[in-house]
């Protein structure tokens, strides 16, 4: 296919505004699925995506389309996610793209990554086709819309499309559009081939699977390539591209988006954002890269039973395969034992790989409470960062402790401005500024800490404004905090993989909260526990967990032996999933009681 | 019976064989609403008696309580039988109830005289008979049942007899005295009022047979004259069996823990106690057991009112309950030898204690279970099947279950733990986990003196939980 009737495209939206559903009717209308095959969002081929509603990995699917000029297209659609934790991931399949479809539901107007989004497709210099859906909904809005969707696009009326993604209508013209809008691809056949990898998946029989944009020139399967990146030399094994199911070619060229197999097994060989070159006429610069991302929240990951530890790793290791943003090292936690220092974008993608891993790598996990890291500026200059709370310096070394703030933007109905208001002054925010979108709805910026996002506020917000309001936000620096180590001890030894560190304004009550909720979820024991939190050395709650006093008094002659004996091994196994401290037995979900306080320290219940 | 000569012969020279011997008389008149074990309901005297139905245990799985299993139709009937209650069905003709006990009892001394030559038994120096309601044979049939016995008991042999107070007549009485026998009578609670609660049938007044047996002599250190005590009593004393010391004892079997038992009547439990003074105690605290009549009246699934009407005392409540029965038994001289049992200095059961130190017995009867050469069997709690086999020639059929080295060691602590016996920790070795012993000795629930582990009083309270600290992590084992 020549480059004039190539057209690369994206679909971005906000979460469940319909992306999903448009990419599922663009496939039926274009006779890339039939409508038997049809599963509803048939690219979210993960299970989880499919059970979440939400897209995780994106997806490629070619789509040979006769437009109404009678010519035949070649469209490749790459389909993204929606979630404030993704952006890497949405900004990744940009990259291959020159125009982005980007889908507002009218009955819910502009929202918050509709802005981030729509922001990162300028950020790549892609035409933006905006698209209002949802018509077919009695509570549609579509003036208000064209309000918002105009202001923060410049689209004009007549280049706003409307269509009902669910019943079909105005699909078609999405696709008019696409073809008339969108670019034809930049790139040079003739010049050294260049391809960008802009996604990859592991499969477990053929090695990675690399995504694919053909920038510049050609490839052709046996032929030998050449990882920029890693300079690795490897044979093409197979390409194709995605039908939406992977279709071997015998060559892609210069525009196209597809896939390549290199046979390659190893991971970190086929790096997201590398170059891929033919070795015969290699290309000098390779294609710019990504920057690299972040993770902003951090938990400890470790398996209940120890053995498990080597599985856990390779688990660890399968999944960064597909997901370059989560970093890991070893940890060693006295209380836990070996695990891993997990780092995410995200709360939201720290459930999922949590999931993940409990899933599909069959995987027992004890999750410690999730952090953001800090950087601790000791007494003698030097800048301690700190990922895990329990690596916090002694007070007596500390200079001042900084933490990570974010720009926080929430849009929201004009309504609900006191109670975010309301929400974000517990939050030891700074209030910035207001902008009104429509007479209806408003984006107000705030600057607070991550670490007051991090465990709730996403939750809290939704359930304050039933559901209307929507948040993005992005890392803006590191500010100075008063922030202390809150500790917390049992029988007196802390516990490392309890500690948490807390505005020292809050540190009071938390520990006593925390410190209650403890004493609900240890079992009593044949010892009594003392429960405490501590700040440095000054303990600042106690509860006690009183000892077991007796067991059951039953008898045990001759014929009761075997089955009195059987009754306590059964019991030994079920102690297996506790974790021993000390000599204390502490079931594992002890370790997130945190999680079931609020930000205040009361009971969520 | 087939006499198994060749293979008695060839016993003798592989282990030592068992000196002690368990009798398992499953026979109740009706079943208590809290009961366990197998039982086969008889019907009170004087009544058509049920037929045998098959016994079907609590479910398998341990645990406070569980759902019941469903109950196994009785052959020759098709219903099936109600899992708790008396059958109260047609009987194969000609059976009635003496006739049953006859034969039953002609059936242990078959299997006795068997197992006995398998064996190459030639002591015996203890004898339980349990139960069910081993009294309800009456004394004739028990004395039947002893007396092929007799040339292998040992001069001090202990004979210990259960027993209920409504089968305590005078002349029973005076038999168990003149007898020398261990009698351990099953009270449950002297409180009429708390006994209604447990279903407990027993209408005759528990102090009453206890005075009964007193005044009879049983327990006493001297064996009461031969012209005392009732005619039944002197048929039996003019019989040729010569007279031995034995150990004697006269016993109570109570539990704690009832529905509607305040701490209060605890106390004035250890009062009457204290008054009568036996020569042993048994306490237990009540287990609701699924599928017993009084799980169904207490358990999640009964009507609130029912279960309100319960009053099961809580966990403070009856720790306290047990505390003051240790401290208040232990005043009045009784030594706590085992978590459950209280005797007077030289009153222990030697019988037990010989079970809880890992000695291999012999149990006959059906769902009796001994414990052999690494080995422990039971007969398969089937009596009507039980019988029929014994009755044709056979042995019953019976289960086994292998002992290995590390099963054997957990048994040992086990027991150890119950009872505050000195072990051995190489006996332990492999299968305890000894980096849990600091922190016991800490918490002063065991002592470790010379190579040796022994739980304290203070860790006997919680012996399940110092155990479960103790065994070793399976997935050790297959590592």
């Amino acid at each position: 296919m020549d480059l004039d009737h190539i057209r690369n495209f994206s679909i971005i939206a906000h979460i469940d505004h319909g992306k999903s559903t448009l990419a599922d009717r663009i496939l039926e209308l274009t006779g890339s699925v039939t409508a038997r095959d049809m599963k509803e969002q048939l690219l979210d081929s993960m299970d989880l995506e499919r059970e979440r509603g939400i897209t995780i990995k994106a997806q490629a699917v070619r789509i040979d389309y006769k437009a109404r000029d009678g010519q035949t297209y070649q469209l490749n659609l790459i389909d993204t996610p929606g979630h404030v934790d993704f952006t890497y991931e949405v900004s990744r399949s940009l990259a291959a793209c020159e125009s982005a479809v980007l889908v507002v539901d009218t009955t819910q107007g502009v929202e918050a990554q509709t802005v981030a989004n729509a922001y990162l497709a300028l950020d790549n210099d892609l035409e933006i086709i905006p698209v209002l859906n949802k018509i077919d909904l009695p509570a549609s809005d579509v003036a208000e819309t064209e309000l918002e969707v105009h202001e923060l696009t410049g689209a004009t009326y007549e280049e706003l499309l409307t269509i009902s993604a669910k019943t079909g209508a105005g699909v078609e013209d999405v696709l008019e559009a696409v073809v008339a809008r969108t670019p034809r691809p930049g790139g040079d056949p003739q010049a050294p081939s260049r391809a960008l990898v802009f996604d990859s998946q592991y499969d477990q029989y053929r090695g990675v699977v690399a995504y694919v944009r053909v920038v510049d020139g050609s490839f052709a399967r046996h032929e030998m390539v050449q990882m920029m990146g890693t300079g690795q030399k490897v044979e093409v094994e197979e390409l194709g591209y995605f039908g939406p199911e992977m279709t071997a070619m015998p060559r892609l060229e210069t525009g196209e988006v597809g896939y390549i197999i290199t046979g390659v097994k190893e991971v970190a060989q086929v790096r997201v954002g590398d170059t891929i070159t033919a070795l015969k006429r290699p290309a000098e610069h390779a294609l710019p890269g990504y920057k690299v991302v972040h993770p902003m929240v951090f938990c400890g990951l470790f398996p209940t039973e120890g053995d498990k530890f080597g599985e856990l790793r390779d688990a660890l290791e399968k999944l960064t395969l597909n997901d370059a943003a989560l970093s890991w090292e070893p940890e060693t936690s006295q209380a836990l034992g070996f695990g891993f220092r997990c780092g995410f974008l995200g709360l939201l993608h720290m459930d999922i790989v949590r999931e993940r891993l409990e899933r599909e790598y069959d995987l027992e996990l004890i999750t410690t409470t999730p952090n953001v890291e800090y950087h601790v500026f000791q007494i003698d200059g030097s800048m301690v960062p700190v990922r895990n709370p329990a690596d916090m310096p002694d007070v007596q070394r500390i200079d001042h402790v900084e933490e990570p703030y974010v720009a926080a933007s929430v849009i929201l109905p004009t309504e609900f401005v006191g109670t975010v208001m309301e929400l974000c002054q517990g939050r030891r925010s700074d209030f910035v500024d207001m902008k009104y979108l429509s007479p209806e709805r408003v984006e107000m910026h705030y600057q607070l800490p991550l670490g007051e996002i991090v465990i709730d506020f996403f939750d809290q917000l939704k359930s304050r404004t039933r559901g209307y309001a929507s948040l993005d936000y992005e890392f803006s620096g590191y500010r100075n905090g008063d922030l202390v180590k809150l500790d917390i001890l049992l029988a007196g030894e802390p516990v490392d993989a309890l500690s948490l560190i807390v505005p020292r304004e809050r540190a009071a009550v938390r520990g006593r909260a925390l410190v209650e909720k403890l004493r609900q979820k240890i079992p009593r024991q044949m010892f009594e526990v003392a429960i405490q939190a501590a700040i440095g050395a000054r303990v600042v709650a106690r509860e006690t967990v009183k000892a077991h006093r007796k067991d059951v008094i039953a008898k045990c002659y001759g014929g009761d032996i075997s089955r009195k004996r059987k009754l306590l091994e059964k019991q030994k196994e079920g102690k297996k999933r506790m974790k021993q401290i000390g000599v204390i037995e502490v079931p594992q979900d002890a370790f997130l009681a945190v999680l079931e306080l609020d930000s205040e320290g009361k009971d969520k219940g | 019976m087939n006499a198994a000569a060749g293979a008695g012969r060839g016993r003798r020279n592989a282990a030592p064989a068992p000196r002690h011997l368990y009798v398992h008389v499953p026979f109740c008149a009706v079943r208590c609403d809290y009961c366990e074990f197998y039982s086969v309901p008889l019907g009170v005297a004087g009544e058509r008696p049920a037929p045998l139905a098959p016994f079907v245990p609590p479910a398998a799985s341990p645990g406070p309580v569980e759902s019941p299993t469903p109950p196994v139709a009785s052959a020759p009937h098709e219903r099936p039988a109600p899992l708790f209650a008396p059958v109260p069905d047609a009987l194969p003709p000609g059976d009635d109830r003496e006739a049953l006990l006859d034969r039953f009892v002609a059936a242990l001394v078959a299997e006795w005289e068997g197992e006995r030559i398998r064996l190459g038994i030639e002591r015996l120096e203890t004898v339980f008979v349990g139960g069910g309601t081993p009294s309800l044979l009456g004394w004739e049939r028990i004395e039947r049942l002893l007396e092929p016995l007799e040339p292998l008991l040992t001069p001090r042999a202990e004979i210990t007899l259960e027993a209920n107070p409504d089968d305590v007549s005078d002349t029973f009485a005076a038999w168990a005295a003149g007898r020398r026998l261990r009698v351990s009578l099953g009270v449950q609670s002297f409180d009429a009022r708390l006994r209604a609660e447990l279903g407990r049938r027993a209408l005759a007044d528990p102090e009453t047979a206890f005075a009964a047996l007193r005044r009879a002599g049983v327990g006493a250190a001297v064996a009461p004259a031969p012209d005392s005590g009732a005619r039944g009593a002197a048929t039996w004393r003019s019989g040729a069996a010569a007279r031995r010391p034995g150990a004697p004892g006269l016993g109570i079997d109570l539990i704690f823990g009832l529905p509607g038992q305040r701490l209060s009547d605890v106390e004035d439990e250890l009062a009457v106690v204290a008054r009568l003074r036996p020569d042993h105690v048994s306490w237990y605290e009540l287990g609701i057991v699924s599928g017993s009549a009084l799980a169904a009246r207490v358990m999640p699934g009964a009507s609130a009112a029912s279960r309100a009407a319960a009053e099961l005392p809580d966990d403070e409540t009856a720790s306290e309950m047990f505390r003051r029965i240790v401290t208040g038994l232990g005043r009045l001289g009784y030594e706590w030898y085992e978590v459950s049992n209280f005797a007077q200095p030289g009153r222990r059961c030697g019988h037990n204690s010989a079970i809880w130190r890992g000695h291999d017995y012999l149990g006959i009867g059906p769902g009796a279970v001994g414990t052999a050469a690494g080995v422990r069997r039971r007969d398969v709690p089937d009596a009507a099947a039980w019988l029929g086999a014994l009755e044709g020639g056979r042995e019953p059929a019976r289960e086994h279950e292998e002992l290995d080295d590390a099963t054997r060691a957990r048994e040992r602590l086990l027991l150890a733990a119950r009872t505050g016996e000195r072990v051995p920790l190489a006996d332990l070795a492999g299968a305890i986990d000894e980096g849990a012993l600091p922190a016991l000795a800490g918490a002063g629930l065991v002592s470790l003196t010379g190579g040796t582990l022994r739980v304290t009083r203070k860790g006997r309270y919680v012996a399940n939980g110092v155990c479960v600290r103790l065994f070793r992590d399976s997935s050790f084992l297959e590592a």
